[in-house]
C-alpha cells in the first residue's frame, strides 16, 4: 500500500473491489478502475443483456459506468461493490424501460404463483433447439432476473438487496423458473 | 431424464458458456476509461490552477503588508530646530520631526549656534514648565527659552508614565538635549525652577 501511495498504478491484484473502488475514489487509480471493470464489466453487461436487447444492455452498461466515474453514484459500503453495482444498473434499466414504455407493469404481479408456461406449451418449446439466452427469455422478467443473479454467484439476501423483494418472493420466482428450465431440459430430452 | 443435480450442473455451464459468448463491448471499456483519464486530468488541472490562486494570495498578502507596513519604519524622521528670536524671550527654539529632509544652510546655522554656545553643556539637562498649547506643545524656561514640541515629536520622545498622567496640567519637567541640541528625553523635574526676574 504504501508503495502505491507514491506509485498509483502498482495496484497488487489481490485487492477487493471495494479497495479497487477506493484507490480508483481516492487517487484517480484509473488502472484500479480497469481491474473493476475486468472483473465485473462482462457479467453486468451480459445480465443486462438478458434482461434487454444488444443496444440497450450497451447503454446501460456505459451509463453505470460513467456514474461510477463522474462519482454521481457514489457506493457508501453497505453492501458489496458487486451487489452495489447490480442494484444500481437495474434501476437504471427499469428507468429506462419505462421510458421506452418497455416496461410491462403486469411482471411486476404476482408472476410467482403460475409457471409461465402450459405444459402444452412447455412440449412445444421442448420440440425446439433453443439457444441459453432464448430459452432465458421464455422466463417472465422478475423470474429471469432472479436465476440471472442466483447463476452469477449472487446470495439469496443479495438478490432480494438487488431486486427490491422479500426473500420468499424470489425463492418463489426461483423454484418457478427452474421448474420451467427442467421441464423444456427433460421434454428435450426425451426428444 | 435428468436428476435436479445434473439439471443444475447443466444450468450452470450454459450459463457461463453464453456470459462468455457475451463479453462487455471493448468500445464501452475504452469509452469509459477515456472519461476516467479525461477526469483525472481536470483534476489536476483544477488543483493546480488552486495551488496558483493560493500562491498568487499569499505573495499579494505578503506584498501588501510590505507596502503598508514599510513606510512607517522604513522612512527616515529628520529632526528639525528652528531658533527665533522673539522679544518675550531671550530665545525660542521649535523642535518637530519631519519626512522631507531640512535644508542643510538652516541645519548648519544651528549646529554654528550650538557651537558658539559656550554653556552647551548645561543645555543638556534643563528644567521647564510644560505646557499644553492647542495643536503642540511648549517648554518655558523663565524668560531665557520658550521651546515648542510638535505632537509627532511628543510620540517619539521617552516620557515616562508619571508625566504623561499628568500632560494636560502644566508641570515642571527636566528636559533632556544630545549634543545636537535634540530633545531626547522629558522627566519629571524634582522641585520647580525658581526664576530670577518672576
Amino acid at each position: 500500500m504504501a508503495l502505491s501511495f507514491f506509485w498509483p498504478g502498482a495496484v497488487t491484484p489481490e485487492l477487493t473491489s471495494e479497495q479497487l473502488y477506493s484507490r480508483y475514489q481516492q487517487y484517480g487509480d484509473t488502472n484500479a478502475l480497469e481491474q473493476l471493470i475486468a472483473l465485473h464489466g462482462n457479467a453486468l453487461y451480459h445480465f443486462l443483456l438478458r434482461q434487454s436487447d444488444r443496444t440497450l444492455a450497451e447503454d446501460i452498461s456505459q451509463q453505470c459506468w460513467l456514474k461510477l466515474v463522474s462519482s454521481h453514484a457514489c457506493f457508501a459500503g453497505q453492501s458489496n461493490f458487486k451487489t452495489w453495482l447490480f442494484t444500481l444498473a437495474r434501476h437504471s434499466l427499469i428507468d429506462e424501460l419505462r421510458r421506452l414504455n418497455r416496461w410491462q407493469w403486469q411482471e411486476l404481479g404476482d408472476d410467482t404463483a403460475c409457471a409461465p408456461f402450459s405444459p402444452e406449451e412447455v412440449l412445444a418449446i421442448s420440440q425446439q433447439r433453443l439457444q441459453f439466452g432464448e430459452l432465458m427469455m421464455l422466463l417472465p422478467f422478475t423470474q429471469r432476473e432472479a436465476l440471472m443473479l442466483q447463476l452469477e454467484g449472487f446470495s439469496l439476501q443479495e438478490i432480494c438487496q438487488i431486486t427490491a423483494q422479500g426473500s420468499e418472493t424470489v425463492k418463489s420466482r426461483l423454484r418457478y423458473a427452474r421448474q420451467f428450465l427442467q421441464q423444456h431440459s427433460n421434454r428435450a430430452q426425451q426428444e | 431424464m435428468q436428476t435436479p443435480e445434473q439439471f443444475e450442473q447443466e444450468l450452470k455451464q450454459r450459463y457461463q458458456h453464453d456470459k462468455a459468448l457475451h463479453p462487455l463491448p471493448a468500445h464501452i471499456r475504452d469509452t469509459v476509461l477515456r472519461h476516467a483519464a479525461a477526469k483525472q486530468a481536470r483534476h489536476f488541472a483544477f488543483n493546480w490552477r488552486n495551488l496558483q490562486l493560493a500562491l498568487a494570495c499569499a505573495a499579494l498578502s505578503v506584498l501588501g503588508y510590505l507596502m503598508v507596513s514599510s513606510p512607517a519604519q522604513q522612512t527616515p524622521l529628520y529632526y528639525q530646530v528652528t531658533v527665533l528670536h522673539d522679544e518675550g524671550f531671550n530665545e525660542t527654539q521649535q523642535h518637530s520631526v519631519s519626512e522631507q529632509k531640512p535644508q542643510h544652510a538652516k541645519a548648519d546655522r544651528y549646529q554654528q549656534y550650538l557651537a558658539s554656545n559656550q554653556h552647551s553643556e548645561a543645555l543638556h539637562h534643563q528644567v521647564g514648565l510644560l505646557r499644553r498649547q492647542q495643536q503642540q506643545w511648549s517648554i518655558t524656561v523663565c524668560n531665557d527659552l520658550f521651546l515648542t514640541i510638535t505632537p509627532q515629536l511628543m510620540d517619539k520622545l521617552d516620557i515616562p508614565g508619571q508625566v504623561h498622567m499628568r500632560l494636560e496640567q502644566p508641570q515642571w519637567v527636566e528636559f533632556i538635549r544630545n549634543r545636537q541640541g535634540q530633545l531626547v528625553a522629558i522627566q519629571p523635574a524634582t522641585e520647580a525652577l525658581i526664576c530670577p526676574h518672576s
